[in-house]
């Protein structure tokens, strides 16, 4: 165990570095120079070269790029080049933002579609499971940011009850939770009425149940328990697609996070903060496959390392 | 079924569509955030176009962002994956590597890249959901092989002397369909979102092109004063996704009934 | 939390009232000696937050780095230069209280003001704008905004509270460059403790001083007891970064905020019947135009670029489009533009137009693309779409392509572009930098002269008022070099934008500038 969790944490530092190398290389080739627009576009020519030199941009990439390694193994993210703040604080600044928003919307979606999910699998092929398989046919095939609008104009615009912009209070996690995390909860239902179908039908259970146990206990004590391990792992993977899906949503809700921040910096060329941001989203990222990894192996003994 | 029937409707319209409604460029500003109404059923925009005709003309571009992406994703995917299952060792590797590091990017944030890398236009989206759809079908194609290859039925292929070329295209591509055909049609709603994803943010669709995405974007600063600006076309990618969703259902209960979600 | 921050806002106050108490006499410079126990002045009391609304993020709060108007809104509430603009565009005395120029133009003398400190409490002389404008001159700080003050050659100390500046030749906008954002006075000391870090510790001389900055959510600043021109009447003001362009119109609409920002025309036309809601409203400095390539293809042609200005009734751009909020554009620079002569109007006249067409060579029209960038400036896209079908009419066959502005810009170096859309702003309010810079044909990409425009009696007319120091014959230069320009039809020249502050009816005192800065030293909330 101990050797398979070495191994994976040292898979995981690679991919981290593989991701710092491709947004390196993927961000240098978008066109825009960050002295130009940091000096904008009224400036002369001349200043543009002269500010170029002082942030040391007219280095060759490749030494750029030795430079920025060298300094992310020291754990340095560099300093942004608008404002000279270091990156590392701008980006432990958004981070909470995204994540608390992110664990939200994963709360959402347990909330929603586990139940919808063992419903559904409670009453297979009735009336109930038709209905609840359509809503979460719906809830995939949602575009999150026309569910934005729709819920910022019922629950804000029409009704006044909910507030869409920043973090004013806990109430202003309610809407962008449930944009981010109706497809996610969609998933889950749909994931979990499969499992619980599929163990439901198992030799094992129809002996538990041939022994007289009440329908309900078995259905919450077996059932549930076995299919933990591939809702786990889904949810393992949606919270992945929730960081990434969190740039439209923050946009959306003027909400300060990570995607904002992104966004907001490639816009004036500030590619330490894009790049600090990406490799934050990718080290959560990383580090929830991880943790699902191992929790993984520890639920399920059958699985070899 | 269902599904199948609304997408023969939409492809009928992307296609007879446009000779039937009204200029979707012809501008009257007069006329702008009108509500729905007889002459203009679905209402106007800010530049007083008819939206109804936006949304029939704007049709083939999700449906192409669709089936493009997804041909991309899929070629690529499966070059990637067959040399990575197939031939696997250092290769396999190497490439498993790669796919990794770039599933750990948010997608959007890599769609985002690479349509700023390319230059701008209609097609740039499709192109970029295509690229970071690779890896997914990497994954899968290679799951797909490393079964089979070990397989009895391909080791006595393989006995008979038939070479790597032959045992890819004639049996091992022949018996991994069936998923992978699955996986591209279910992954097809994925990329009609994203690809309008990248639309919202103003990024490829140029104007005035009716882009579904796009739409809704420019409707964002109106929700107070022509609300019915963002249902249209918010909408209109809701149903076709659905179709396609519901396609990729039907389609996987028919090819393999034993298939799980995950 | 809103509780707490409220509770600090009113222990704070009191502790200023009780130190400003003791303190007791009071500073010169107008308002400021009157105030009283009660935390007011004239029985006005403080109020304890403003909150408004902007759009985009700050960028640095170095002044001497900092190139976007969004961020120099900030900067000019915590800086001062030695003069200032007043909403006519005129120079005023600031941290100078008056100046000379020498006979032979070459040199400049300010008596600057004796009672001012700075926000750390070092005191304002000669020595700080020595300091300040060498860092912004020495190339290898690399000051974007340097070129601005570039033709200063040495900064002299003269005594404590006298300065003096020497050009190498006579020039005719010294006041103006000295009154924009990059002439700001920053603290040595400051300058000197946080080193590279100074951007986030501004230290400057004006009436707010920087308390915090959460990227992407708020800026506070707050109140400068010590403000030579008398203090503000609000303890804090908070900046809130709130990019939806409908949200700010929600917010301020509910009363969550005091003052919003850019707010687009229809929000404005929308929210000019609600009753809590006023607008401070002003023109800009600003142009928008279409750059016409002029060195490339059938650009080239005088004719076509005539026909490209009279296919567009600019009347529809500002009023259908816009909502009115913009002016039709009659000469390259805006009217609050110093220099600013209009000679001639291209009238809409779609006949015209084809026939010069048809004059140059092309009766079947033209197909050209124009580049428009996405959200830089208000409605851009929505102007390229709607030049797009006017376009049409006259047969010029345009094809729109939409980007992202720093690919836009990076690419229209390269001069393979037939047209693009595009605004401009002499942060100097002065012809020189709006009209040199854009037009002068030495000023070509790199540089920003994007219609690659040139013309040697135009060029010859820009540098020669460059060194006149009389303002009427300055002024009768530019009036010709204008009348040339449009003559050529340079560029499809649009419109001059205008600027609107929504402010909720019980806030009082704010001013803008046409350089787009917002003034609150003398804001009022009730």
């Amino acid at each position: 165990m101990l050797n398979y969790a070495m191994k994976k944490i040292a898979f995981t530092v690679l991919v981290l570095f593989g991701a710092a190398t491709i947004s390196f290389v993927l961000l240098h080739a978008i066109p825009g120079d960050t002295a130009q627009a940091l000096a904008g576009p009224q400036a002369a020519a001349a200043d543009v070269e002269n500010l170029r030199r002082a942030l040391n941009l007219d280095a060759p990439y490749g030494e750029q790029y030795l430079n920025y390694m060298g300094n992310l193994l020291k754990g340095n993210l560099g300093h942004s080049y608008r404002s000279n703040k270091p990156v590392m604080e701008i980006v432990a600044a958004a981070w909470p933002a995204t994540l608390q928003l992110a664990a939200c919307s994963m709360l959402v979606a347990i909330i929603i579609g586990l139940p919808i999910g063992i419903f559904a699998a409670v009453k297979r092929g009735r009336i109930g499971d038709t209905i609840a398989m359509v809503v979460s046919f719906i809830g995939v095939s949602m575009p999150s940011f026309w569910l934005a609008l729709l819920l910022i104009m019922l629950f804000s615009v029409k009704l006044e009850l909910l507030p869409f912009y920043g973090i004013v209070g806990p109430t202003s996690f309610i809407l962008p939770a449930l944009t981010l995390g109706s497809s996610t909860a969609a998933n889950i239902a749909r994931l979990t009425r499969t499992s619980m179908l599929e163990i439901l039908g198992q030799d094992y259970i129809r002996t538990a149940r041939g022994k007289g146990l009440q329908d309900q206990r078995v259905i919450w004590l077996h059932a549930l328990r076995n299919a933990a391990v591939p809702i786990l792992t889904i949810i393992g993977l949606q919270f992945g697609v929730m960081l990434g899906g969190q740039v439209v949503t923050e946009t959306v809700f003027s909400w300060p996070g990570v995607g904002r921040m992104i966004v907001d910096a490639l816009d004036s060329r500030d590619l330490q903060i894009v790049q600090g941001g990406i490799l934050i989203l990718a080290f959560t990222f990383a580090v929830i496959n991880l943790v699902t990894d191992l929790l993984y192996a520890l639920l399920d003994p059958r699985i070899r390392y | 079924m269902v599904g199948l029937s609304i997408l023969v409707i939409l492809i009928a319209v992307a296609i007879t569509g446009p000779f039937v409604v009204q200029s979707p460029f012809e501008q009257f500003p007069a006329n702008k955030l009108q509500g729905p109404s007889v002459g203009h059923l679905l209402g106007t925009d800010d530049f007083g176009r008819d939206i109804l005709a936006r949304i029939v003309v704007g049709a083939k571009y999700s449906l192409t962002s669709g089936i493009l992406a997804v041909a991309l994703g899929l070629a690529g995917g499966l070059l990637m994956g067959t040399l990575s299952g197939y031939y696997g060792g250092i290769l396999d590797h190497l490439i498993m590597t790669v796919c990794d590091i770039l599933l750990a990017f948010p997608s959007v944030l890599l769609a985002m890249s690479i349509v700023m890398v390319m230059q701008p236009s209609v097609y740039t989206p499709m192109i970029a959901v295509g690229l970071s759809s690779m890896p997914t079908f990497a994954r899968l194609v290679r799951a797909q092989f490393m079964s089979l290859k070990t397989s009895s039925y391909v080791e006595a292929v393989r006995s008979s002397g038939a070479g790597d070329f032959r045992i890819i295209f004639r049996h091992l591509l022949p018996n991994s369909m069936g998923p992978i055909v699955v996986q591209a049609t279910l992954r097809m709603g994925s990329s009609i979102m994203l690809a309008s994803t990248l639309g919202f943010l103003g990024l490829g669709a140029q104007p005035p092109t009716p882009e579904w995405g796009s739409m809704l974007s420019s409707a964002r600063n109106y929700i107070w004063t022509a609300p019915h600006m963002a249902l249209a076309p918010g909408l209109a990618i809701f149903v076709t996704v659905i179709a396609v969703n519901l396609l990729g259902d039907a389609l996987r209960d028919f090819l393999d009934p034993r298939t799980r979600d995950a | 939390m809103k509780n707490r921050k409220r509770l600090l806002a009113l222990l704070l106050s009191a502790a200023m009232a009780l130190s400003l108490t003791a303190c007791g006499s009071g500073t010169k410079g107008g308002q400021s000696s009157a105030l009283s126990g009660s935390g007011g002045q004239d029985g006005e009391t403080i109020a304890k937050e403003l909150i408004v609304l902007a759009g985009a993020d700050a960028s640095t709060f170095d002044p001497h780095f900092c190139t976007d108007s969004a961020t120099e809104i900030f900067n000019k509430n915590i800086y001062n230069g030695l003069v200032r603009f007043n909403p006519d565009m005129e120079i005023m005395p600031d941290l100078a209280k008056s100046w000379t120029v020498s006979e032979d133009g070459l040199t400049w003398t300010f008596q600057l003001r004796n009672d001012v400190v700075f926000h750390d409490g070092s005191k304002f002389n000669a020595e700080a704008v020595k300091i300040t404008l060498e860092r912004i001159l020495n190339p290898d700080v690399g000051s974007p905004v340097r070129s601005s003050l570039e033709p200063i050659v040495k900064v002299e100390v003269l005594d404590e509270y006298t300065v003096a500046l020497s050009t190498e030749a006579p020039n005719g906008s010294m006041l103006q460059r000295l009154a924009g954002p990059a002439a700001f006075i920053i603290s040595p000391t400051a300058l000197e403790s946080y080193g590279s870090d100074y951007a986030t510790h501004p230290t400057g001389t004006g009436p707010f001083k920087f308390a915090e900055w959460k990227v992407g959510e708020e800026i506070v600043l707050e109140r400068n007891e010590n403000y030579f021109a008398g203090p503000p009447m609000v303890e804090k003001v908070y900046f809130r970064i709130v990019p939806e362009d409908a949200t700010r119109a929600l917010l301020i609409q509910s009363g969550q905020a005091d003052v919003a920002m850019r707010l687009p025309a229809t929000e404005i036309e929308r929210l000019r019947d609600s009753k809590n809601i006023q607008f401070v409203e002003g023109e800009t400095v600003m142009t928008m135009y279409v750059a016409l390539n002029n060195s490339k293809g059938v650009l080239q042609n005088v004719k076509v670029r005539q026909a490209m200005n009279y296919a567009v009734d600019k009347n529809v751009i500002v009023n259908n489009i816009l909502d009115g909020m913009a002016t039709v554009a009659d000469a390259p620079i805006s009217p609050k533009t110093w220099g600013y002569a209009s000679t001639m109007t291209y009238e809409h006249d779609v006949e015209k137009a084809k026939a010069l067409l048809a004059e140059a060579g092309y009766p079947d029209g033209i197909d050209l693309e124009l580049w428009t960038p996405a959200g830089r400036y208000l409605m851009d896209v929505q102007v390229a779409e709607n030049l797009n079908a006017q376009w049409a009419e006259a047969n010029i066959r345009v094809k729109i392509r939409q980007w992202e502005f720093q690919s836009l810009m990076s690419e229209v170096k390269k001069g393979e572009f037939d047209m693009v859309l595009l605004g401009w702003s002499p942060s100097t309010g002065d012809a020189d930098v709006g009209l040199f810079r854009p037009l002068h044909s030495s000023q070509f990409p790199p540089n920003s002269n994007r219609a690659f425009y040139s013309n040697p009696q135009v060029d010859k007319l820009l540098e020669d008022a460059q060194t006149e120091v009389d303002m009427e014959k300055r002024a009768d230069l530019y009036k010709q070099a204008q009348a040339i320009i449009m003559d050529e039809a340079a560029w499809t020249f649009l419109y001059y934008p205008k600027q609107a502050l929504a402010v909720r009816s019980n806030v009082s005192g704010i001013e803008i500038l046409p350089t787009e800065h917002i003034i609150l030293e003398g804001v009022r909330k009730n």
